[in-house]
């Protein structure tokens, strides 16, 4: 099982149907073979390339290098183009002996690199098509690639330190696809718009995923609300994928143009928490759509649990509340996957108890590449440790609580953010909140909140935090408030805890 | 021991109920053996009679 199957069978399959812009799969998989010749013939100082990078936004030229890359037996490295300088020349240099493909202006404004080569897409597109078919051409038909070997390195996000090369072998990323995809799956006339960025796992899986189902994509280069809704009304999208601030951004976009995206059947959404008033209020407002909550990992080749769009409208419409709850979970493990919850000692904790996540399955690879990240995630039985924190329902629908690090203690009591935080947003004046701990001479920490207003509305700190009170008891109750105008975030919206904590600390400590 | 190729070429095709075909993209799956069609054909797989079936693929709502 390795990626250039993944696209071989959709070649021999679909040949004629759209894989993405004007390139039908046939297309695409004759530039794969080129690229990848291209890839396996190129030397930076004599030494064969290392890693193919893709340091740009979305475009054709993504999948074109992806599987060219797989198919060259080269990793593939897509990176943030939106790092500032300092930290993307950090993380290209960890790459070498490489060739990076960027957009304009990238290699200018990184220099000279040892052991780097850049190439501009349009170029490293136009000596795809210029390059002749002959002989030499590695083809797929003689792809000898070892499914143990790394396809691609995925630096997670570093929210909470140094990035880290997550590696994932072809077997991983392969059988993901190859276990909840079926080929061809897709009715022709589809299409997806993805508008995750190339670097994020989401943004991968979406290229594999799309290929093998046979779905054409549609690439949103830089996400708004304005630009998500037009393509999906001009390229009469049926499925798209979305991270939880993109939703709320998308809705309120909706509203304002009284648009209702007759196309749209499928959405899914994943990335971080949604806050409960926000898918319901999507809910609400595109009842023909099936909505799909995904939680997964870049550790885990995507997602793990999935909430299916039968689970949406049973949680959604019901007066039981065990069964309402669902709809704040990310629902049940793939079927070749296992979730198991532990306590801090690594021992199973029963149904509805919370501990952190663990995981086992063909998907999970739970590796990095750098030997100096010396801590060891993957148990001797091949278990991955999320680091998040979660919890398991009698039925094992799977709820997750967010870092493991970010669980506050306060006085001895776990404390989950998230909890807090959804129903902070539930304020009809809370437009985004985030919640962190900071240490507390009495309590070991004390629960602190940020939180963003809506335009136009007003409520003080007493109010906010009387509303808390009223939902949750009082330990849970922010100590302090701070507002402000907008929260530190990643480009894929994932917040920044540590900044916010550093500066509520610096606030309220 | 000897191996002896055939003189003549026999024109395959295969015999009931062995030739359902098998379809590409579909796995099948025997006592732990599991398979992956990569390209399509008119015999049906089996292990020694025992035909293998396919192994229906739960349907997953896609989530990328």
């Amino acid at each position: 099982m390795h990626l250039p199957l993944i696209l071989e069978l959709a070649r021999d399959t679909m040949a004629d149907r759209v894989a993405v812009d004007d390139m039908s799969f046939a297309m695409l998989a004759q530039r794969a073979e080129r690229a990848a010749t291209i890839f396996a013939n190129r030397s930076i100082d004599t030494y064969p390339i290392g890693t193919v990078v893709f340091c740009d936004t979305n475009s054709a030229a993504f999948p074109v290098a992806l599987f060219g890359a797989a198919l060259a037996g080269v990793p593939f490295t897509p990176v943030n183009y939106r790092l500032a300088d300092d930290a993307l020349r950090a993380l290209v240099l960890r790459t070498a002996p490489s060739l990076v493909i960027t957009g304009p202006g990238v290699a200018e404004r990184l220099g000279e690199l040892a052991g780097v080569e850049f190439v501009a897409r349009d170029v490293f597109m136009g000596a795809v098509s210029a390059l002749q078919d002959s002989a030499t051409l590695i083809e797929f038909s003689n792809a000898d690639i070892d499914p143990a070997s790394p396809a691609v390195l995925l630096f997670t996000s570093g929210t909470t330190g140094e990035p880290k090369a997550a590696v994932l072998r072809h077997e991983h990323l392969a059988t993901y696809i190859l276990s909840t995809v079926e080929l061809a799956s897709s009715t022709q006339g589809d299409a997806a718009l993805v508008s995750v960025p190339p670097y994020h796992i989401a943004g991968v899986s979406a290229v594999l995923s799309n290929t093998y189902a046979g779905r054409r994509i549609v690439y949103l280069s830089t996400f708004t609300p304005e630009a998500w809704v037009d393509n999906v009304v001009t390229h009469g999208v049926t499925h798209a994928m979305v991270v939880p601030t993109m939703m709320h951004r998308v809705l309120d976009e909706l509203s304002r143009r009284n648009e209702t995206l007759p196309s749209l059947r499928h959405l899914s959404y994943g990335g971080g928490p949604m806050p409960l008033p926000v898918i319901e209020r999507a809910l609400d407002m595109l009842p023909h759509v099936d909505f799909v909550n995904a939680y997964g990992l870049t550790e885990t080749s995507s997602s793990i649990a999935v909430l299916s769009p039968e689970d949406h409208r049973a949680a959604h419409g019901s007066t039981d509340l065990a069964l309402r709850r669902r709809l704040s979970s990310v629902g049940r493990s793939l079927p070749m996957v296992e979730i198991s919850i532990r306590d801090e000692n690594g021992l199973e904790v029963a149904p509805g108890e919370r501990g952190i996540i663990w995981v086992s399955g063909p998907q999970v690879s739970g590796q990095y590449r750098d030997s100096s990240s010396s801590e060891t995630v993957v148990d001797e039985h091949g278990w991955f440790n999320t680091r998040d924190a979660g919890e398991l329902d009698a039925d094992d629908y799977l709820f997750v609580f967010g870092r493991q690090d970010d669980v506050i203690v306060r006085g001895g009591e776990n404390l989950s953010p998230g909890e807090i935080e959804d129903v902070l947003v539930r304020h009809p004046a809370v437009s985004e909140a985030v919640v962190v701990g900071i240490a507390d001479v009495d309590w070991g920490e004390k629960v602190v909140a940020a939180v963003v207003l809506r335009a136009d509305t007003a409520v003080n700190e007493d109010e906010l935090r009387d509303f808390v009170r009223a939902a949750l008891r009082s330990a849970r109750t922010p100590e302090r408030i701070q507002f402000r105008t907008s929260l530190p975030a990643t480009e894929t919206g994932k917040i920044l805890r540590r900044t916010v904590r550093a500066e509520l600390s610096e606030l309220f400590g | 021991m000897q191996v002896s190729s055939p003189k003549v070429m026999v024109s395959g095709a295969p015999v009931a109920p062995f030739d359902v075909g098998t379809l590409v993209g579909k796995r099948y799956a025997l006592e732990g053996l599991e398979l992956l069609c990569t390209k399509a054909g008119a015999g049906s797989l089996s292990l020694g009679e025992v035909a293998v079936s396919t192994q229906d693929a739960q349907q997953l709502p896609s989530s990328d």
